[in-house]
C-alpha cells in the first residue's frame, strides 16, 4: 500500500463524519429531466478515456430535487481518534436530486437499478470541511458567507449566501464579495399534512415516496419518535487538474458515500408557496444557476426585503439581477447524521 | 508504459484560475531565522524523499551555505490569469473576466535536490524551496494551491498592515484550529502568528542596540541607495541583498490525494515545483532584525505545525513562541508564476493490479533547454 504523507495541511476531518443535532431545511424544486441528463452525460457517462460499467439515468416523469440547508451545530470526525475530535461548527447549502444507475455488464446490458443522489454543487462556511469535502469526497463545493437567522418559529427563516468571485466579466472587473442566493419563509408559513399537499401536487408523489423509502422522511412513527432507514447513497465525481495540462486530470474517479439519519424529529411540511427562493445573477456563478434552473431572469426587485449589506464583515454585492424560483414543498427537520465513504467504484485511466 | 491522457470536466461551479499568473505591484516583507538542519532533513525525508533509498535517484537536503527559514507576508493587489487564450474552449477567456486580490503568507526553507550518482549528480541536482506552511486570504487560491500545485493552502484571516510607528509593519494570521486535543473541543479562529517591526532603517524609532546587527551595513543613505539601484537589476538582486530578496523561487511541493475509503492509503503522489520570477524589484528596505517582533502561536493543533520550522518542545505551551530574526526587509516585485512541472510521479500500489507506472523529469533547469523544454517526462522503472 503506498501511505499517504500526512500534514498539518491535509489532516483534517477524516471520514467517516458524524453530526449531532443537525437543522435541516430542504426546498423541493422541480427541474428539468433533459438538464438532469445532460449533467450526467457530462460527469458521468462520458468515456475519460474509458467507460465506467455504470450508466447514469435521469428518473422518468417529472423530476425534483432538494436545495438543502444544513445547519451542523457539533459536527466532527470518526476516523481513527477519540470520539468528539476534530469538532466544530458549520453550515451547507447543496443542491440536490434522485437518478437511476445501472450496471453495465460486458453484455452491454444494463442490470442492477439503483437510485443515487448526485449533487452538482454545494457551499459551506468552514474551510476545513470545503477542504475535505472536496478533496475526500469529491464534492464540488465552495467557500461561501452564510447567514442564516432562524425565527421564533419553524416556520420563519431567513438566508442569506454570498461568494468571492466577480460578478460581471470583463479585464478591468475585480473580485470581490457577491451575493448568490436569498431564501425566506414567511412568518404565517404553518405546518400542513403531507397527504393533502401531495394531492394537490401529484408529480411530488413518486419523488416524497423515493425520500420515505431512503429513511429521510420516515415512514414509521415508533413511540413517537421516527425511525431511521439506511440512508441515501450519494454519488460524486472526485477529479483533480494536472499541473502542466489544465484540461487533464491527474486523478479521476467515481466515488459513493452513504449519508444516514437516525433520532429524526421536529419534522415539518409546508406548502412551497410559503417559501421565496431568489437566484442571484453574478457571472461568476451564473453558469451554474443556468445548467440547473435555466437562464438568469432579469428581474431587480428582492422580494425578501432588504439584502444584507455586510457580510462576515465584507461587503456585499447584490447588484445583479435576480430570478425568482418557484417551491413545490419545504420540509424541516432535526436530526443525526452520519456520513460513511462506501468507496471507489470506478477509477479512469487505470492500465 | 504510460499512463492515458484523463480528461478534467471542467465544472459550472468551480471558479479555480489554473495557472500560469502575472502578479504586478506584490509588497513582500520578508523575515529570516536560524533553522535548524536536523528539521529541515527530517522535512525532506518525510515530503521529499518519497520511497525506497536504494531505488530513488535523487535526495533532498538542507542547503548548508543558508541554514535559515523565512516567512513572507505578500500583498497581492492585482492577479491576473496568463493563461493563452485558445486553452479556453469557447469560454469567457480567464484574462477577461477580471482580477482578484489576496494576501499570502508562507514559511519557505531552501532545500538542495542532488541526483544520484556521477552524471545525474551534475544533471539532476538543483535547489528549490520548500514550503512547509502556506496560508491565503482567498478561497479560490487556497483551492487551487491544493489540488493543483501540491501546496497544502489554507484558508486564513491575514492582517497585512502598518503598526505602531508609520512605515513600520504589522502581520498577523489567524487559523481556525483546535486550543486543545481534548475530545468535544469545539474549532475556533485562533493566533497563529504575528509580526511587527520598527520603521525601515536608518530610523531612530528603534530601541534595540543596532550595533549588535548587520543590519548598520546599510545604516546610510549611500548604502541604500546603492542597493536600490542594485535591485533595479534583477539579476543582481539575489547577491546585492545577501540572498534575501529572490529573482526566481522555485518551489517544491507534494502533491498528493488520498482513497476516499482508506485516508491512510494514496491515490496519488507527485514532486511539483513552480518558479515565482521576481522582476522589477523596487523600493528595498530592511528592518533592524533586533526590532523585529515575531511570535508563532504554540497552542494546540498548531504545534504540529511549528516542530517542522521551529524548536519547540514535544507538548504545545499554550504561549507565543519567540523568535529572533536574523534579517528582515521590505521590497516591491512584479511576479510571474509559472514553469509548473511534475518533477516525479511516484508509482502507486493498487489492489489486484501492478502498481501504476510512475514517471520522472528531474532536469535541472539549466539543463532542460537541452533536453527539449516540453518533452514527455520519463517513464519510471
Amino acid at each position: 500500500m503506498t501511505a499517504f504523507v500526512e500534514s498539518f495541511s491535509t489532516n483534517q476531518l477524516l471520514p467517516p463524519w458524524r453530526s449531532e443535532g443537525l437543522r435541516n431545511w430542504s426546498f423541493v424544486i422541480a427541474v428539468e429531466t433533459s438538464r438532469i441528463q445532460r449533467h450526467l452525460d457530462r460527469y458521468f457517462n462520458a468515456p475519460a478515456p474509458d467507460r465506467a460499467p455504470f450508466l447514469y439515468a435521469a428518473l422518468p416523469g417529472p423530476n425534483y430535487g432538494l436545495l438543502c440547508v444544513a445547519k451542523h451545530k457539533r459536527f466532527s470526525s470518526l476516523y481513527g481518534r477519540p470520539e468528539g475530535d476534530n469538532t466544530l461548527t458549520h453550515t451547507e447549502i447543496y443542491w440536490t436530486f434522485p437518478v437511476t444507475r445501472y450496471q453495465v455488464t460486458p453484455d452491454n446490458l444494463l442490470v442492477d437499478a439503483v437510485t443515487v443522489w448526485i449533487q452538482p454543487f454545494a457551499f459551506d462556511n468552514n474551510s476545513y470541511v470545503m477542504f475535505s469535502a472536496r478533496e475526500i469526497w469529491g464534492t464540488e463545493m465552495e467557500m461561501a458567507a452564510i447567514n442564516l437567522i432562524e425565527g421564533a418559529t419553524p416556520g420563519e427563516l431567513m438566508i442569506d449566501l454570498a461568494i468571492e468571485g466577480i460578478a460581471r466579466f470583463s479585464p478591468k472587473a475585480r473580485s470581490h464579495q457577491i451575493g448568490c442566493l436569498r431564501i425566506g419563509m414567511t412568518q404565517e408559513a404553518t405546518g400542513i399534512a403531507l397527504a393533502g399537499m401531495l394531492d394537490d401536487h401529484p408529480g411530488l408523489q413518486d419523488f416524497v415516496t423515493n425520500l420515505i423509502g431512503a429513511g429521510i422522511f420516515t415512514a414509521g412513527m415508533e413511540d413517537g419518535e421516527l425511525t431511521a432507514g439506511e440512508g441515501i447513497e450519494v454519488n460524486t465525481l472526485r477529479q483533480f487538474r494536472d499541473v502542466f495540462d489544465l484540461d487533464a486530470a491527474a486523478y479521476r474517479a467515481i466515488v459513493s458515500s452513504r449519508t444516514t439519519h437516525s433520532n429524526v424529529r421536529e419534522m415539518t411540511f409546508y406548502a412551497g408557496s410559503n417559501a421565496k427562493l431568489e437566484l442571484f445573477g453574478p457571472h461568476a456563478i451564473a453558469e451554474t444557476w443556468a445548467s440547473m434552473f435555466g437562464l438568469p431572469g432579469i428581474d431587480r426587485t428582492t422580494l425578501l426585503g432588504p439584502p444584507p449589506p455586510v457580510m462576515d464583515g465584507e461587503e456585499t454585492d447584490w447588484s445583479t439581477p435576480v430570478t425568482h424560483v418557484e417551491v413545490a414543498l419545504v420540509v424541516s427537520y432535526s436530526a443525526d447524521a452520519r456520513f460513511d465513504l462506501a468507496g471507489t467504484l470506478h477509477t479512469y485511466g487505470q492500465i | 508504459m504510460t499512463r492515458p491522457r484523463i480528461p478534467y470536466v471542467q465544472s459550472d461551479a468551480s471558479q479555480q484560475v489554473p495557472p500560469p499568473y502575472h502578479f504586478p505591484g506584490v509588497t513582500v516583507n520578508a523575515f529570516y531565522w536560524e533553522v535548524s538542519m536536523e528539521r529541515v532533513q527530517a522535512y525532506c525525508d518525510r515530503y521529499l524523499n518519497i520511497g525506497d533509498e536504494a531505488s530513488r535517484d535523487y535526495v533532498y537536503r538542507p542547503v548548508p551555505t543558508f541554514p535559515y527559514a523565512s516567512v513572507l507576508f505578500l500583498d497581492y493587489p492585482t492577479m491576473i490569469s496568463a493563461i493563452p487564450d485558445g486553452s479556453m474552449h469557447g469560454a469567457v477567456p480567464y484574462p477577461e473576466r477580471g482580477a482578484i486580490s489576496q494576501t499570502e503568507v508562507f514559511v519557505a526553507m531552501p532545500v538542495m535536490r542532488y541526483g544520484k550518482g556521477g552524471v545525474k549528480l551534475i544533471t539532476d541536482s538543483a535547489v528549490e524551496w520548500a514550503l512547509p506552511f502556506i496560508v491565503v486570504g482567498n478561497p479560490m487560491s487556497s483551492v487551487c494551491g491544493r489540488e493543483m500545485l501540491g501546496l497544502g493552502k489554507l484558508l486564513a484571516d491575514i492582517g497585512n498592515g502598518e503598526g505602531r510607528y508609520p512605515d513600520s509593519f504589522l502581520g498577523t494570521v489567524k487559523l481556525p484550529g483546535w486550543r486543545d486535543e481534548k475530545p468535544g473541543t469545539m474549532q475556533e479562529t485562533l493566533d497563529f502568528l504575528r509580526i511587527e517591526t520598527k520603521p525601515p532603517l536608518p530610523t531612530h524609532a528603534g530601541t534595540q542596540p543596532r550595533e549588535r546587527t548587520f543590519a548598520t551595513l546599510l545604516d546610510t543613505r549611500e548604502a541604500l541607495w546603492g542597493l536600490g539601484n542594485l535591485a533595479n537589476m534583477a539579476n543582481y538582486v539575489d547577491k546585492a541583498s545577501l540572498s534575501l530578496i529572490p529573482t526566481s523561487m522555485r518551489t517544491v511541493g507534494l502533491k498528493q490525494y488520498r482513497d476516499a475509503l482508506d485516508p491512510a492509503r494514496a491515490v496519488y503522489q507527485a514532486l511539483v515545483t513552480c518558479r515565482a520570477l521576481y522582476s522589477d524589484v523596487r523600493d528595498v528596505c530592511f528592518y533592524n532584525p533586533l526590532d523585529v517582533d515575531m511570535s508563532f502561536y504554540d497552542v494546540g493543533s498548531f504545534h504540529e505545525m511549528l516542530k517542522v520550522f521551529l524548536e519547540v518542545g514535544d507538548e504545545p505551551t499554550g504561549l507565543p513562541h519567540s523568535i529572533n530574526a536574523i534579517a528582515a526587509c521590505r521590497f516591491v516585485a512584479d511576479i510571474d508564476y509559472d514553469q509548473l512541472r511534475v518533477i516525479r510521479e511516484f508509482p502507486i500500489d493498487r489492489d489486484g493490479m501492478p502498481p501504476t507506472p510512475g514517471s520522472s523529469d528531474m532536469i535541472a533547469r539549466w539543463l532542460r533547454p537541452l533536453k527539449g523544454f516540453f518533452a514527455p517526462r520519463k517513464g519510471a522503472a
